[in-house]
């Protein structure tokens, strides 16, 4: 049965991160994208995540995804702009980085040999109660610290970005 | 961790400072705040103490790195409210990010975690990335930022990736628990896999060649006074880090590495003197020397052992000590002329004496010759080098410091030498620059006539 759902979400997965490079309107190829992580996100579903499920679905799905339709939509491009390539010259070009890309990979995995996971599979790990009291227990000071990171960003954010009345 | 919750409220002050009306006094709260704070953490001294199950271990290391960096912070903010009088942007929030940068700092020397060790240097990165971008009018300023911003990203996610792997083979992001794995023997792939993509992204944090292009641009480009803050604060954070990361957890997986890091340390070290040779602009020299310092800084990590990082300490204040002089009389410059290139170094000597005096021994200091503290900066990072195995390195680092003396010695010539048809007027010199200089000076000769005071604190 989960067999089932996990080939039914890798599938979709998979054509719509082509859809994402293959269609030339970049609103078309944002949608791609969106569909990608839902799709990735019932994935975590599947592996018991609820938390990394939610989080892709809020962040990645919400947040960046309105971020990226924000900046096609006041650059305008969602008219067909793109200047085409040749088309031998990009499938030379995609061949060689991919094939390069792949061979690095492939020589890593086999080099790296195979990993025996240093603590034994608990499927309960990915649940939200097991994260709370991991990260209000061992991990409250990085949780507390990175208020401090947050704080900084934002203040820097608005710092560049306003306009200075002199 | 006293030091941490007082310089995360320091922080806060300066920003609240903007809403209540004390921003006038940001600065004079600042300099006592971090007056405070130096007792503070001083007081950590020989207690050892670790905190939050482990995330942060405020040891002997701690403090003395902590101590550094807060007192380059405090001669920054010293040096700061004549600076912001001529460079238009926001002060308060440039204190409040400026103080978010020591706070990152300070947990990058102190960690004992590696969840908090990416928190860490994540804070000081995005502080600096911001504060290269102050000065919001300067083109150069803008790219600056967002050369370093993108630069930083990309490295950080190799930083990230690394702490992954090494998770996936120690099954832990605690130092100790690291260290033990380690010491075992019969090592995962993925823990030298990991290893590597944390030291590549050291070296970039540090500046190391091949990964130093950014340096010279956002060294350039950025509003000098954060120039003198990413070169000094910066750089002890992120050796401080890495002196850490390494002599507690990594040191294992070293010898398998030292082809990696013989090429890293010899190229810093020629791609940093060989560059700085042919710069005319005194800030983009000062880039190079510290692409060039970062060089004889990494013969320190390699012996990953506790005399090792103190020789690190020892070098690296000698380093910011002589950086922070040269710097205050460059502000006073740029003050002047406008002029942020140097060119009114000439002819310095006939009309400011003093501070050519004050030049003068900060370029020596970072030239290495004695009795300034560079000399046993350098000496005690070659002997450390020499004992792990590394002559090799030693020899180009030698080389290397011979070619930097060439262009240290410029500038020192060009000083002395009075230009007759632009005779500089003498620099008015403001009281806090007075005592600055006074002290980075005295600190540079001092350390350089009595090095045994910092020489085996660690």
């Amino acid at each position: 049965m989960l067999a089932i759902f996990f080939y039914i979400f890798a599938t979709i997965s998979v054509l719509s991160a082509l859809s994402v490079v293959l269609f030339r309107n970049p609103v078309y190829s944002a949608l791609g994208l969106v569909t990608t992580f839902f799709a990735i996100a019932a994935q975590y579903i599947l592996l018991n995540a609820q938390f990394v499920a939610a989080v892709q679905v809020m962040v990645y799905a919400g947040a960046i995804m309105v971020l990226f339709l924000f900046v096609i939509m006041l650059l305008n491009l969602n008219v067909n702009n793109e200047p085409s390539r040749p088309a031998l010259l990009q499938g030379i070009s995609v061949a060689t980085s991919g094939g390069m890309l792949f061979l690095v990979l492939l020589a890593a995995a086999r080099s790296a040999g195979s990993l025996s996971p240093a603590r034994a599979a608990d499927n309960s790990i990915g649940l939200i109660q097991t994260l709370g009291q991991t990260l209000f227990n061992q991990y409250l000071m990085p949780f507390e610290v990175s208020s401090l990171l947050f704080l900084s960003a934002m203040v820097g954010a608005v710092m560049l970005g306003k306009k200075e009345y002199k | 961790m006293k030091a941490l919750i007082s310089l995360s409220a320091l922080a806060i002050l300066s920003l609240a400072g903007e809403i209540f009306g004390f921003k006038r006094q940001t600065n004079v709260l600042l300099i006592i705040g971090l007056l405070v704070t130096l007792v503070l953490n001083f007081m950590d001294w020989n207690t050892n103490i670790s905190y939050f199950s482990n995330m942060m271990q405020y040891d002997n290391f701690s403090v003395a790195f902590t101590g550094a960096i807060l007192l380059c912070g405090l001669a920054v903010v010293l040096l700061s409210p004549h600076f912001f009088k001529v460079v238009e942007t926001s002060e308060s929030e440039s204190y409040a990010q400026l103080l978010f940068l020591m706070a990152g700092g300070l947990l990058m020397v102190s960690f004992s975690n590696l969840s908090m060790f990416f928190i860490g240097i994540e804070l000081l990165s995005i502080a600096s990335y911001i504060l290269a971008g102050t000065d919001k009018r300067n083109l150069y300023s803008n790219e600056a930022a967002l050369k370093y911003f993108l630069m930083g990203a990309f490295w950080s996610s190799f930083l990230l990736m690394g702490i992954a792997l090494v998770y996936a083979a120690a099954g832990s992001f605690d130092l100790a628990t690291i260290a033990a794995y380690s010491t075992k023997g019969n090592l995962s792939g993925y823990f030298y896999l990991g290893t590597f993509f944390i030291t590549l992204a050291l070296a970039f944090k540090v500046s190391a060649a091949p990964f130093h292009f950014w340096a010279p641009d956002v060294y350039d480009g950025s509003p000098t006074i954060v120039t003198l803050s990413m070169s000094t604060i910066v750089k002890i954070a992120a050796f401080g880090a890495a002196a850490r990361l390494f002599s507690y957890a990594l040191y294992p997986a070293m010898p398998s590495m030292s082809k990696i890091w013989w090429i890293l340390t010899a190229l810093t070290l020629l791609v940093g003197s060989l560059g700085a040779l042919q710069q005319t602009s005194f800030k983009r020299l000062l880039a190079y020397s510290g692409v060039a310092n970062a060089g004889y800084l990494l013969l320190g990590l390699i012996a990953a052992n506790n005399n090792a990082n103190n020789a690190l300490l020892f070098y690296l204040i000698a380093y910011s000590v002589a950086t922070i002089s040269a710097f205050a009389v460059l502000l006073l410059l740029s003050y002047k002329y406008d002029d942020e290139n140097g060119e009114h170094f000439k002819g310095l000597a006939t009309t400011s004496p003093w501070l050519a005096a004050a030049v003068t021994v900060s370029m020596l200091s970072l030239a290495g010759i004695p009795p300034t503290a560079g000399f046993f900066g350098k000496y005690y990072l070659f002997t450390q080098a020499i004992a792990a195995g590394h002559t090799s390195l030693v020899v180009v680092a030698i080389l290397s410091s011979i070619v930097s003396i060439v262009y240290y010695f410029r500038i020192i010539i060009n000083m002395y030498i009075p230009d007759e048809n632009s005779l500089p007027t003498a620099l008015e010199l403001p009281f806090v620059y007075k005592i600055v200089l006074i002290i980075t000076t005295i600190t540079s000769l001092a350390l350089g006539i009595y090095p045994s005071v910092l020489a085996n604190i660690l």
